[in-house]
C-alpha cells in the first residue's frame, strides 16, 4: 500500500489510472475508489483533491464509485452524466455539465446513507486549539460562503457539508472535501480569496450555480485529528441584517434545528436521539446567529474559544 | 478477486466460521455480498456469531451500519403490514396471508435475518380480490403501471394484479392470488395451499414454514430474472435449515409438494443448498422428492445454468459461460410460466417500450421503485 499525494502524481498518470483500476482517494472518514473516464471529472478530481492522500494500488476503500454515460442514444444529443456506486446507479443522470458536482454530492450520499456508526448532520465544522464549531444549516443558510471564510481564515475545516459524529465516543471526524459554493458566494469567494483554486461554474444545476473550492493544505495534513465539539452556530445569512444579532439557544430550542439538519436520526432511532441530546450538553455554546458580515461570526467565535482579539 | 472470497460467503451464510480475517478479504467479501443483495444478511450473521470480534473494525462497522438499517426496515415493515390490516378491516375476504420478505419478518423466521426488500407481497384468494382491489384503492393505494400494455398483461396472465403505490407512505405493494401465473397450467388450487397458514400475534396470517418453503422453492425455480439468486437460495436455506430437525415440517412439505405436484422444484432447491451452500443435510432430504429429479443429462443441463447464475452476480468471482447461463435461464423461466406463443407476444410489447427508453433516455413510467 503505497500513498502519495494526488500533486506528486503526473496529471497523465492519474487520470488513465481513473480509467482502469481506479484512484482511491482517503478523505480521513471514508475512502473511495473513484473510477471515470469523463474528463471534465478527471480534470476536476486531480485540481480539487491535489493535497489528498492517493493510492493507484490495490489497498481499502469504503466505496467503489464512478461517473459513467447512461447507455442510451439520447447521450449523443443530450449528454449525461451517472453516478454509480458498486456498479448501480442510485439516482437519475445529470445532464454531463454537472458532472463533477454529480461525483462530489454521489460523494456526500455515500457517507450520509452508509456510516452509521456516527450520527450525521447537515453543518460545516472547524476547528481551533483543539475544539470543534459545528455550523449546522438547511441549504441557502450561507453555510459554505462563511466555512469557506472561516477555513482561509486561521481555522481548521473539517468538513463543509456533514459533521459526523462517532455514537461511542463523541469525537467528530475529519470528512475532507471540496467546499461546494454556490451562485453569488462564487465570485465573492474569488474576491476574499485571489489564491484559492475553483472549479469552473456549474450553470443551472439543481442548487443554481455551483463551483467547488479546493480544501486548503493544512487542514489535510491534520486529517486524524478528531476534536470534541465546543460551539454549536445555526447561521443564517441575511444581506439586509444591518448589525450581526447572536442569540443563545436552550437545548429545547436548538433540539429540533439539530433534528431538521440531522441526516441519518432515523435510522439511529434512540441511540441517534440519545448522541444528539449528548451533542448538546457537551457543547459550551448554543447559539443562533444572524449576520451580514462573516468576520462578525469569526471575531465571534475566536473570543469564544479564549483567543484574544 | 480471489476465489476464497465466495467461500468466506458461503462460509458466513451457511453457519460455517470463516477461516480468513484480513481486512483486504473482508472487503472483497462486502463488495461480493452487496452485489448479491446479501450485505444486510452478512452483517447480521457475522454480528451474531461467536467470530464477531475477530473481524477487524472497520469491517465491522460496516456491518454494524447494515444492521441498523435493517432494524429500522423491519419496524418500517411491521408497520407496513399492521396498517394493511387495518385498510382492508371490513371488506368481504375470506383471508389475507403475507407472503416472502414480509412474511419472513412477520413470522420472525430466520429468513427474516438480515433482509431487506423493495415490496411488500401478499396473497388473497380470487372471489375477493377485486373488492381487496377496490378498497385498497379508496385508501389511498394507487396503481403504479399505468401504461396499457403493463396493465393489459396483469390483467391477462400474470398471478398479481399490478404493483400499487401507497400515495403518502410510497409503500409498494403487490396484491397476488396465486404463487405463480395461471398461464403457466402449474397453479396450485389456491384454496387448499391457503389452508397451510399460521397466524401470528393473532392476527397476522403467514403460509405455515413448509408452505413457505415450498412458495420459496417454487418461486425460485419459476424465475426467468436471477440477478438475486444467490439471496433466494440463501432464504430457502435458512428456511430449511431452521427446520432440519422438524419431522412434522419434513412431512407436511412431501405432502403439499406431491399434491401440487412441485417435486422438481424442491428438489432442485435441495440440489442447489447442497452444491452451493454446502448444505449436506439437504442429501438427506432430498430422497423424498426424487420423483422430480430430472434424468441425468438434464441435470447435467441444470447444473451448468444454476451453478453459474445461483451464485453471487459479482464480476470478480465470475465462471465462464455465465452470461449465457443467465440467457438459457431468462429463456427457461418463461417458458415455464408461459407457452411459446404468449411469450414471442409478450417479449415484442416489451421490447417496444424498452426501444422508447433506449431512444429517449425517458424513464419507463411505473420504474419509479422506492430503495
Amino acid at each position: 500500500m503505497t500513498q502519495a499525494r494526488l500533486s506528486e502524481l503526473e496529471y497523465k498518470t492519474v487520470s488513465s489510472a481513473l480509467k482502469k483500476n481506479g484512484v482511491i482517494v482517503d478523505t480521513g472518514l471514508a475512502t473511495f475508489r473513484i473510477k471515470t473516464s469523463n474528463r471534465a471529472v478527471a480534470r476536476n478530481f486531480y485540481d480539487m483533491y491535489s493535497n489528498h492522500k492517493v493510492c493507484l494500488t490495490d489497498s481499502w476503500f469504503d466505496f467503489t464509485i464512478s461517473i459513467e454515460s447512461p447507455p442510451n442514444l439520447r447521450s449523443i444529443l443530450k449528454p449525461q452524466a451517472l453516478f454509480k456506486l458498486d456498479g448501480i446507479p442510485p439516482f437519475l443522470p445529470l445532464p454531463k455539465a454537472h458532472s463533477y458536482p454529480l461525483l462530489e454530492w454521489g460523494m456526500n450520499w455515500c457517507v450520509a446513507s452508509h456510516f452509521h456508526t456516527h450520527l450525521i448532520l447537515h453543518a460545516a465544522v472547524l476547528e481551533k486549539s483543539g475544539k470543534a464549531v459545528i455550523l449546522p444549516a438547511p441549504p441557502g443558510s450561507g453555510k459554505s460562503t462563511l466555512c469557506t471564510y472561516l477555513a482561509h481564515s486561521g481555522w481548521r475545516l473539517l468538513s463543509d457539508e456533514m459533521a459526523v459524529i462517532d455514537l461511542v465516543t463523541g469525537e467528530i471526524s475529519p470528512f475532507l472535501r471540496p467546499i461546494c459554493v454556490k451562485n453569488d458566494a462564487i465570485n465573492i469567494v474569488k474576491e476574499w480569496f485571489p489564491d484559492a483554486v475553483l472549479t469552473p461554474t456549474a450553470k443551472d444545476t439543481q442548487k443554481g450555480n455551483v463551483a467547488h473550492i479546493r480544501p486548503p493544505e493544512g487542514a489535510i495534513a491534520q486529517a486524524n485529528a478528531k476534536p470534541k465539539v465546543h460551539t454549536i452556530l445555526f447561521p443564517l445569512y441575511s444581506k439586509k441584517a444591518s448589525e450581526t444579532i447572536i442569540s443563545e439557544l436552550s437545548q429545547a430550542e436548538a433540539l429540533p434545528k439539530l433534528l431538521e439538519n440531522a441526516f441519518n436520526n432515523e435510522v439511529l432511532g434512540a441511540d441517534g436521539f440519545r448522541s444528539l441530546l449528548r451533542l448538546m450538553e457537551e457543547s459550551s455554546l448554543l447559539v443562533d446567529a444572524e449576520y451580514s458580515d462573516v468576520k462578525d461570526i469569526d471575531l465571534f467565535l475566536s473570543e469564544g474559544f479564549g483567543e484574544t482579539v | 478477486m480471489k476465489a476464497n472470497v465466495l467461500e468466506t460467503l458461503i462460509d458466513v451464510m451457511s453457519d460455517e466460521k470463516p477461516s480468513n480475517f484480513e481486512e483486504l478479504h473482508w472487503r472483497d467479501v462486502i463488495r461480493v455480498a452487496k452485489s448479491a443483495d446479501v450485505v444486510h444478511r452478512l452483517s447480521q450473521l457475522v454480528l451474531s456469531s461467536d467470530y464477531k470480534n475477530e473481524i477487524p473494525l472497520r469491517v465491522r462497522n460496516i456491518f454494524e451500519s447494515y444492521n441498523r438499517h435493517t432494524q429500522l426496515f423491519h419496524n418500517q415493515v411491521k408497520y407496513e403490514c399492521a396498517q394493511l390490516i387495518k385498510d382492508i378491516q371490513g371488506v368481504k375476504l375470506k383471508k389475507l396471508l403475507f407472503l416472502k420478505g414480509a412474511a419472513y419478518v412477520i413470522a420472525g423466521s430466520r429468513a427474516a435475518t438480515g433482509r431487506v426488500f423493495s415490496d411488500l407481497d401478499v396473497l388473497v384468494d380470487r372471489a375477493s380480490l377485486s373488492n381487496v382491489e377496490k378498497r385498497l384503492n379508496l385508501v389511498g393505494w394507487i396503481p403504479m403501471k399505468r401504461d396499457d400494455y403493463d396493465q393489459n398483461y396483469y390483467r391477462k396472465w400474470a398471478h398479481e394484479i399490478p404493483p400499487l403505490m401507497h400515495n403518502n407512505r410510497k409503500t409498494v405493494l403487490d396484491v397476488h392470488h396465486n404463487i405463480i401465473p395461471p398461464v403457466s397450467g402449474r397453479a396450485p388450487d389456491m384454496s387448499k395451499l391457503m389452508a397451510s397458514q399460521t397466524v401470528v400475534d393473532g392476527r397476522f396470517r403467514v403460509l405455515s414454514p413448509a408452505a413457505m418453503f415450498l412458495h420459496s422453492a417454487v418461486h425460485l425455480f419459476f424465475k426467468e430474472e436471477f440477478v438475486f439468486g444467490f439471496r433466494d437460495l440463501s432464504d430457502i436455506y435458512l428456511l430449511a435449515k431452521e427446520q432440519e430437525n422438524s419431522a412434522g415440517f419434513w412431512s407436511e412439505l412431501e405432502i403439499l409438494s406431491n399434491e401440487f405436484d412441485f417435486d422438481r422444484e424442491v428438489y432442485l432447491a435441495l440440489r442447489y443448498l447442497n452444491l452451493i451452500m454446502d448444505w449436506e443435510q439437504a442429501k438427506k432430504f432430498e430422497k423424498a422428492f426424487e420423483g422430480g429429479k430430472p434424468s441425468a443429462i438434464s441435470t447435467k443441463i441444470h447444473d451448468w445454468i444454476f451453478l453459474r447464475i445461483l451464485r453471487p452476480r459479482h464480476k470478480g468471482i465470475r465462471l465462464q459461460g455465465t452470461g449465457f447461463a443467465y440467457f438459457l435461464g431468462f429463456i427457461r423461466g418463461h417458458l415455464k410460466k408461459m407457452s411459446i406463443g404468449i411469450l414471442i407476444y409478450h417479449i415484442f410489447g416489451k421490447s417496444i417500450s424498452n426501444c422508447k427508453y433506449w431512444l429517449t433516455g425517458q424513464k419507463r413510467r411505473g420504474d419509479l421503485l422506492q430503495k
